[in-house]
């Protein structure tokens, strides 16, 4: 047993899978430690973010979010120990919240709820999709009009928007993608934009998304116009009176990179004027420094949804005046020059379509709606890994009564095992989310390389018998093996693009599996089984 | 690496020349059990069962084309419309479910199905609609009761105009995966025979699976178009396992070349329909044991389309070859 041990270190094969086993498992992150609740969402304005607590980032790693440890002194366990203290507070009391991060104190308000979304803290880095732990999967068409060719600036708006809205109402665990009806290097045009919410199947969801966005512009508390055909008349896009101001060069930014300014002019109603008028009338004048032109006390907010987007400077000489002719300028910035142009222009596109509108350039249809509930979701989990279980062991059994010894049985129960750390570990470095297609990828992925496996194990018994050497044997075994692979490979390939994306992600993690599996694990099995046998 | 292992295989395959192989095959045929000898003797009549089955398939599938405008039963997911799963035990019969929702939405068209198992236990509910929204029948599920407030469920709802563009090109992606499987059998094998051998039995093992799906009247969604897909690489595997061993082994029968495939191709079978039975049994997931069920009809299939088929047509081209 030592020697084979021993032949193990030596072979690189093997320890390049030992190693690639042992990054993936640093990746996956596992820890011990299961207590407490993560936050996932702080819904924005509620009490919770009002005491401080903010929600985390899209690109946190699971385990590193933050965690409740107990309200009011209560420890709390799970996610169900949470709702449970929560709900038995009542409303204007306190719930003090200790987290591993810090003490908050929070108000419970009347509607009881602190605006906070838990879930089972995370014993892994791996991501969670929507199959797997509940959520909202939303498809949206954006209605391109007749004659029109799909503008994707303005899908990348509409994209923006959204999450913007979502990051608004608290959402931040989203996945946000622009779907194309054929690869764009064949000529595919942007066609839809997915939106995928983990962790959150409230039915709202869906019609927050597509909801076309309301614009509002505020002087001082007094709304003076608002987005749309009523108010705001004529908005120019041609280049005489919009792009990017050639008053106003290019500069430097205070911290690098530089800053371009755009200008577009726009007509409002004869009664958006007069409520113009009316608001500015009584605002002070207020001199600039470095002699810039004097502006007005109150700047000119613009909100979309409710919250505040821009908020704008308003030129001294417009103050009390009923004028339906205004300039809205901008900036944009970048790390080039270019860069802030195509930025400022970006910024000015945005704002004309909000304008124009009341919303967005296109208007959006709901195409498909997917949701799944959270109690669904980790039952669902948990029994994939109960039969993934299973299925190994069975596996295993039939191995052994095909060639009645362990020393085949061994490797490839390690192979299997293997290549699942693998996968599951490049999905926590690249932060892919494990969903259904991946799972069906995963399967895939295993069960080719059981085949395969299967495969090199019955040529190196064969070579034994006639008496070849095994690195013929294996040659021939990798053949086989490379061709299927390679077919495997052509086959997924179409899929990249086909079907709205949808199965995008099962060919990638089908592809990525049986690549590992055809580079690291089989290899290192050959050699695992060449040992073993000599053993014997 | 495929590249430089398949000219090193054509170089021998020049070098070896002919070699008799009817007499080799007279000899190696009798060390074997009455069947395989059987099956030795009349395999060219067997291609006729594969080869049947296929035309069959091919025309009960063009019928359904010809007389419903589909090739196989489209669920919600592929025709458009809503399927809620319910995982709870719902409180009432599944006919006044469908009264008390069609009572909600009168315009809406309902039907529902109740999933068990073998042994009669439930499993789920499962309600399809079109002409509702889901949050609407959510909430009147929950406002009537029916289901608690945080129900095990999950929902798809599916614009039909997108299903029907999601599902041709899924259709579109198919055929050229076809395609490009078949370039690269041709490009390692450099043989027509082997590659129409190969890619007629991966194409005869989906036709004849979609037609067993179709007679027994079971529709199919979109997770089981993933399904498909998954079969296309298992059941190709087979095939070059075979074609693989039976133009390289130059040195032995061509029956013991089938043979000794045949031993590691059904243990890889077996692992693979072991697992998914598996997985059909004790997954809760509707989505998953659809899955699974077209994997597990679609193994079975391509023990003849392999084995009966592929093997059966290669061997008769290379008998004629030499």
């Amino acid at each position: 047993m030592k020697e084979v041990a021993r032949s193990f270190i030596k072979s690189p094969r093997i320890i390049i899978l030992l190693v690639t086993v042992l990054l993936s498992i640093i990746m996956i992150g596992p820890t011990f430690d299961g207590d407490g609740a993560a936050i996932r969402t702080v819904i924005a304005n509620s009490s919770a973010q009002l005491a401080g607590m903010t929600s985390p980032s899209f690109d946190v790693r699971p385990t590193d979010r933050e965690v409740i440890i107990s309200i009011n002194n209560e420890q709390v366990k799970t996610a169900e120990d949470y709702e449970r203290i929560i709900s038995g507070i009542k409303a204007s009391g306190q719930a003090l919240i200790r987290t591993d991060r810090g003490l908050y104190t929070i108000e419970v308000p009347e509607s009881l709820d602190v605006g906070l979304r838990v879930y089972e803290r995370p014993t892994t880095n791996i991501r969670k999709g929507l199959d797997i732990s509940g959520g909202t999967r939303v498809l949206l068409r954006p209605v391109v009009p007749e004659n029109e060719s799909p503008d994707y600036t303005a899908f990348e708006i509409i994209k923006d928007n959204i999450e913007q809205r979502l990051n608004i109402y608290g959402l931040s665990d989203l996945s946000l993608r622009i779907i194309y009806d054929q690869p764009a290097v064949l000529g595919g045009k942007p066609t839809y934009i997915s939106a995928e919410i983990s962790g959150f199947d409230d039915t709202e969801l869906s019609s927050l998304i597509s909801s076309q966005g309301k614009f509002e512009a505020v002087i001082a508390n007094k709304t003076v116009f608002e987005g749309g055909e009523r108010d705001i008349t004529y908005i120019c896009k041609t280049a005489e009176c919009s792009g990017i101001d050639p008053f106003t060069p290019c500069q430097a930014g205070a911290e690098g990179g530089y800053i371009c300014r755009f200008r577009f002019s726009i007509s409002i109603s004869p009664d958006a004027a007069q409520r113009f008028a009316d608001a500015t009338r009584d605002l002070q004048t207020i001199t600039g420094p470095d002699n810039s032109d004097p502006y007005l006390s109150e700047n000119i907010i613009f909100y979309l949804d409710n919250a505040e987007t821009d908020s704008l400077t308003i030129d001294s000489s417009l103050k009390g005046q009923a004028a339906t002719d205004i300039q809205i300028s901008g900036s944009g910035a970048g790390a080039t020059r270019d860069d802030a142009q195509k930025d400022a222009l970006m910024q000015m596109k945005e704002m004309q379509s909000v304008l124009s509108t009341g919303s967005l350039p296109y208007e959006l249809e709901i195409v498909s709606t997917q949701l799944v509930s959270a109690k669904l979701g980790t039952e669902f989990l948990k029994n994939a890994l109960y039969v993934g279980l299973v299925a190994i062991l069975c596996v295993a059994f039939i191995i052994y009564v095909r060639y009645r010894v362990i020393s085949v049985v061994i490797p490839v129960i390690i192979a299997m095992v293997s290549e699942l750390v693998l996968l599951l570990g490049m999905a926590s470095l690249i932060g892919w989310t494990i969903d259904l297609a991946a799972i069906a990828g995963i399967i895939v992925a295993i069960g080719t390389g059981v085949d395969d496996q299967i495969v090199i194990t019955d040529e190196i018994i064969k070579g034994r018998r006639n008496q070849e050497g095994y690195g013929q044997r294996i040659k021939k075994a990798f053949f086989i093996i490379f061709c299927a692979y390679a077919t495997t490979l052509v086959a997924m390939t179409p899929l990249l693009f086909a079907g709205a994306g949808l199965l995008k992600g099962f060919a990638i993690t089908t592809m990525l599996g049986v690549s590992f599996g055809v580079f690291i694990t089989r290899p290192a099995y050959a050699r695992m089984l060449q040992l073993f046998m000599e053993k014997e | 690496m495929a590249k430089r292992l398949a000219k090193k295989y054509h170089k021998r395959q020049q070098q070896n020349g002919l070699f008799q192989e009817d007499t080799r095959d007279k000899h190696a045929a009798k060390r074997y059990p009455a069947w395989i000898r059987w099956y030795d003797r009349r395999y060219k009549v067997l291609l006729l069962i594969p080869l049947i089955l296929f035309l069959l398939a091919a025309l009960s599938i063009g019928i359904k084309y010809e007389t419903s405008g589909d090739f196989l039963n489209k669920d919600v997911t592929l025709k458009g419309g809503l399927t809620m799963t319910l995982y709870d035990e719902v409180a009432i019969s599944p006919d006044a479910l469908r009264q008390e929702i069609t009572q909600a939405f009168p315009q809406a068209s309902v039907s529902i199905s109740v999933l068990r198992d073998l042994d009669g236990s439930y499993r789920a509910t499962q309600i399809f609609a079109s002409g509702l929204s889901n949050e609407g029948l959510l909430d009147l599920l929950k406002v009537k009761a029916i289901i608690s407030e945080t129900p095990d469920y999950e929902v798809t709802q599916t614009e039909s105009a997108f299903s029907e563009q999601f599902f041709r090109q899924i259709i579109f992606a198919m055929l050229f995966a076809f395609l490009f499987m078949s370039i690269t059998v041709y490009v390692i094998y450099r043989n027509l025979a082997t590659s129409f051998a190969v890619i007629f039995a991966a194409l005869a093992d989906i036709l004849i699976t979609l037609a067993i799906f179709n007679m027994a009247d079971v529709a199919l969604g979109a997770a089981s178009i993933a399904g498909f897909l998954m079969l296309i690489g298992y059941s190709v595997d087979t095939d070059i396992l075979l074609s693989t061993r039976m133009l390289r082994e130059k040195s032995t029968s061509h029956l013991e070349n089938i043979i000794d495939a045949a031993k590691t191709g059904m243990t890889m079978t077996l692992t693979t329909l072991a697992a998914v039975s598996l997985s059909y049994l004790f997954t809760p997931s509707e989505v998953l044991r659809q899955i699974m069920l077209v994997i597990l009809v679609g193994l079975l299939v391509d023990l003849v389309t392999t084995w009966i088929m592929n093997a059966g047509i290669l061997r008769w081209y290379l008998e004629r070859r030499s």
